[in-house]
């Protein structure tokens, strides 16, 4: 076992360093697996894929479901109905973010490092933007190009006997 | 508009073109080769983990997960195929250390590797249901290296070669062999046993069958258990050290079968060593060991009961049998309780207090102590001596283990009746002599009998120690009253005895000298004035009588018996009697007498009459003389024979004629009693229950059953029915 370290430093895609506790680090499976194993000793790891803004986004929601962890431990294990929704409320606002620009790169950044509390989060965002819309607004939601060509676009409709308005 | 929901149909996989560059699939698998390459030559430490697990991720990603996979196993393959490569030139010795050493890298190798692919692991392989990193690499090592066709033979080879140096005697390395067994339960349960495990087993039978086979020739019964449970001890300790555990159980069972039981036989019925030769000699620890060993083999402990039964058996049937033996009844049963000691140690010490054996142990004893219809009366004869003399001096707690093992005797007994009458005889002789060392002791005694044959049994016994108490205080009571009377008279001790408990034996009166008739009558008329209604005969063959006699040198005083106390007060009339006049005088039946005169004329050191002629026989026409000449040493002379003797031929079938005669009323009884709760019942059924219901008495015999149902269908309790000869139904 590697001797403790307190904190570790994360290097963003753009460079710049950052510092997570261990607690908080151990919150993604990936940097949980490169601390306990005595092969691989880092004190410094660059995560490539992520940028500096998405890494902020995700050490804050580290840190700050590692700290609930140990609060409920310190209470002994089950955690009390209003500690709970009151993390539920502040995942809530957590994630009121623009879609463009950083929800889709947070889901990238948290199945990479394996954050499966924030991987679920996130996906479940997606679904609750998904629900109850057209395609039109889906569209319009997560800008994306309607690439079906018209013959394509007709025989659907027909087959699934719905619009696409 | 809703969700389409549960309406079975399909949606199409859109069919989006993934733009990806393919050259860039290509790059980062060569990255990643590389980086596998670098692992395998030990040089991983150049490597940036997160590089190379973000490179592997990105595969998957893009959905080169299939490249990636294949690419991995093609590098691993080529590395395993070098290191089978450079296994094979390794000469001799150095193969196994070689292995050893290379499974090792590639164990740190795979880990490395299946950290960096961790997210394909995660991913891409369950949803393809691939074989993960891991196994994949212990996989292609088992193949590659292991299964390559010389290194299986070879690997296999050495190890069994090292486990027969060992054997004989050499130092191996076990870490090394540790590590090897420990790779090949990694690789898969089946691949130790098919490589190994089977081949292990079948090598060692070889090896102690031939091992046994040289063993039994050279060596005796004790020295061989001793090798083969230091074999047995050593196998066990091999597996600990470095093999699997679940091979313990099957090369014990291999060492069981081959060196124990194919030879189980010739073990136990080895010359001058075998079972009985260690039975005889008390040999505690070469029996234990031989029971430990052959407790773990099927059937072993069955041979050696049966031996030992059989033998216990023969010694036993000999012991009753022999007419020595026979003629010493305390030391008969002294030997039969010695025998009892020797198996119960036996049995304790080497045998774990088996049940089963000591099962045996008791149907052996049982068996031949009723071959000699004699033993219940030398078990009474054994107590006889030993509440006489034999505890004398004893502590409390020695004279319980003592009685307790005469019960344990008298448990085997089938004729527990016969016991009784004996004991009743004896007892009789005891208490009246006034001969018996502790009164707690026969108490004791009772006590246990009544425990073990119930109330009936022990009814009279106690009776009779009623009585001694009661005439006691009648004794007191009588010379309280006319003590002043009786002033100059001899001193009268009386036993009165109910007539039920005592063994009767008919006693005609004989005539009692003038000197003692007054104070007897006296007696009489004072018990039958409190006790009305009864009746009292004086037992003229059961007293006992202290005579002051003066002879020439000293006075002594002489213990004798009744019928020799009348005899020698006839003395003081005459010098010289014949037997004929003595007879006449007295009264005393003939044979009585003359085994009286026997007594008082013939013995040596007793001879207070002389006998003319000198011969042992006493004729009619004899004639006694008072021995004036007679010395002792004592002062007080005892001359009275009522010791208990062992019974003579024609006592002992009076006795048995007796006892068979108390047994038809009690057959009887039990006939009528399963009869009355049974109403109807056959032949063969009234024998079996009638049995059940008197074993704990003796053994009934099925012709006397027969007679006495016989008998009581004259007497018209029992009828047969009509139809059936052979059932028989109650008549209220």
């Amino acid at each position: 076992m590697s001797s403790p370290v307190e904190q570790i430093t994360v290097v963003s895609s753009d460079g710049d360093e950052f510092k997570m506790t261990v607690a908080a680090a151990m919150q993604s499976e990936q940097l949980k697996q490169m601390l306990t194993d005595d092969s691989i000793s880092i004190v410094k790891v660059p995560v490539e894929n992520i940028s500096t803004e998405i890494l902020v986004k995700v050490i804050e929601y580290c840190q700050k479901h590692a700290d609930h962890e140990a609060a409920t431990k310190a209470n002994g294990g089950g955690a009390s109905d209003s500690e709970a929704e009151e993390l539920n409320k502040w995942d809530a606002e957590f994630m009121k973010v623009d879609v463009e620009d950083k929800l889709f790169h947070i889901l990238m950044a948290a199945n990479y490092l394996e954050i499966k509390g924030l991987f679920d989060l996130a996906c479940q965002t997606v679904a609750d933007l998904i629900k109850g819309k057209t395609p039109k607004q889906i569209r319009k939601i997560f800008n994306l190009k309607n690439d079906f060509t018209p013959e394509e676009q007709e025989r659907l409709s027909r087959q699934h006997n719905c619009s696409f308005d | 508009m809703s969700a389409q929901k549960k309406r079975g149909f399909q949606i199409e996989a859109f069919k989006h073109r993934v733009v990806v560059d393919p050259k860039y699939a290509d790059k980062t698998w060569k990255v990643l080769e590389h980086a596998i390459h670098e692992i395998y030559n030990h040089n991983a430490s150049g490597l940036s983990f997160e590089e190379l697990y973000r490179n592997a991720y990105n595969m998957v990603l893009h959905k080169f997960g299939e490249k990636l996979y294949s690419g991995l196993a093609m590098t691993m393959t080529y590395h395993l195929k070098e290191i089978s490569k450079s296994l094979e030139a390794s000469q001799g010795e150095i193969f196994l250390e070689e292995v050893n050493r290379k499974w090792a890298d590639h164990n740190k190798a795979l880990q490395m590797i299946r950290d960096i692919l961790m997210y394909m692991d995660r991913t891409f392989i369950p949803s393809t249901h691939k074989t993960p990193v891991h196994e994949l690499g212990l996989n292609l090592w088992r193949d590659v290296v292991i299964h390559s066709s010389k290194a299986q033979a070879r690997l296999r080879d050495t190890l069994l070669d090292l486990i027969l140096r060992e054997r004989n005697g050499e130092v191996i390395n076990r870490g090394l062999m540790r590590n090897i067994t420990k790779m090949l339960m990694d690789l898969g349960y089946s691949v130790y046993q098919d490589d190994f495990e089977k081949h292990f087993l079948e090598v060692s039978a070889d090896f102690y069958c031939l091992e046994s086979q040289k063993f039994i020739e050279s060596c005796d019964c004790g020295d061989y258990l001793k090798k083969a449970e230091r074999r047995l001890n050593e196998e066990i300790e091999r597996v600990s050290h470095y093999l699997d555990s679940s091979s313990e159980s099957k090369i014990t069972n291999v060492v069981e079968k081959e060196m124990i039981e194919s030879h189980m036989l010739t073990l136990v019925h080895m010359e001058n060593s075998g079972l009985v030769n260690m039975l005889v000699d008390d040999k505690y620890e070469d029996l234990g060991r031989m029971y430990n060993l052959f407790h773990r083999v099927p059937a072993g402990l069955s041979i050696v009961k049966e031996v030992m039964t059989s033998y216990i058996r023969d010694t036993g049937k000999q012991l009753v049998t022999d007419p020595d033996r026979l003629r010493d009844p305390v030391d008969f049963v002294q030997r039969l309780l010695d025998l009892k000691d020797k198996y119960d140690k036996i049995i304790a010490l080497a045998f774990h207090n088996d049940k089963t054996f000591q099962n045996a142990l008791n149907s052996s004893f049982e068996y031949f102590i009723n071959l000699n219809v004699r033993s219940p009366e030398f078990i009474s004869l054994f107590v006889d001596d030993k509440l006489r003399r034999g505890l004398k001096g004893v502590g409390e707690e020695d004279v319980e283990v003592v009685l307790d093992k005469v019960m344990m005797l008298f448990r085997y007994l089938q004729e527990k009746d016969v016991f009784e009458k004996y004991y009743k005889q004896h007892l009789a002789k005891r208490l009246l002599s006034g001969k018996t060392v502790s009164d707690d002791a026969e108490r004791s005694l009772i006590v246990k009998l009544k425990t073990e044959c119930g109330y009936q049994f022990t009814s009279k016994l106690e009776g009779m120690f009623t009585d001694m108490k009661t005439s006691e205080d009648t004794i007191q009571g009588f010379y309280a009253c006319h003590g002043a009377e009786t002033g100059d008279s001899p001193t009268l001790s009386v036993h009165v005895l109910t007539t039920g408990s005592w063994p009767t034996q008919p006693s005609p009166q004989c005539n009692l000298p003038v000197e003692i008739l007054g104070v007897c009558e006296k007696f009489r008329s004072y018990y039958l004035g409190t006790h009305n209604g009864r009746r009292l005969s004086w037992q003229t063959n059961m007293g006992t009588a202290d005579l002051k006699a003066t002879f020439k040198g000293q006075k002594h005083e002489l213990n004798v018996s009744t019928y020799q106390m009348c005899v020698l007060m006839l003395f003081n009339n005459a010098d010289g009697l014949t037997c004929k006049e003595i007879e006449q005088a007295t009264r005393i039946p003939l044979s009585d007498l003359k085994r009286c005169l026997q007594s008082l004329a013939c013995v040596k050191g007793k001879n207070v009459l002389r006998k003319e002629p000198m011969s042992k026989d006493i004729a009619e026409d004899d004639a006694f003389f008072f021995n004036d000449k007679f010395t002792s040493k004592f002062i007080k002379v005892k001359i009275g024979t009522v010791v208990a003797q062992r019974e003579s031929e024609p006592e002992n079938i009076e006795t048995r004629q007796r006892v068979e005669e108390d047994r038809k009323p009690q057959i009887e009884a039990a006939i009528v009693r399963i009869m009355k709760a049974r109403r109807t019942l056959d032949h063969n059924n009234i024998v079996t229950e009638v049995t059940k219901q008197l074993q704990s008495r003796f053994l009934p015999n099925p012709v006397v059953i027969k007679k006495r149902i016989e008998s009581l269908i004259e007497r018209e309790f029992l009828e047969r029915d009509k139809l059936d000869r052979k059932l028989y139904r109650y008549l209220a």
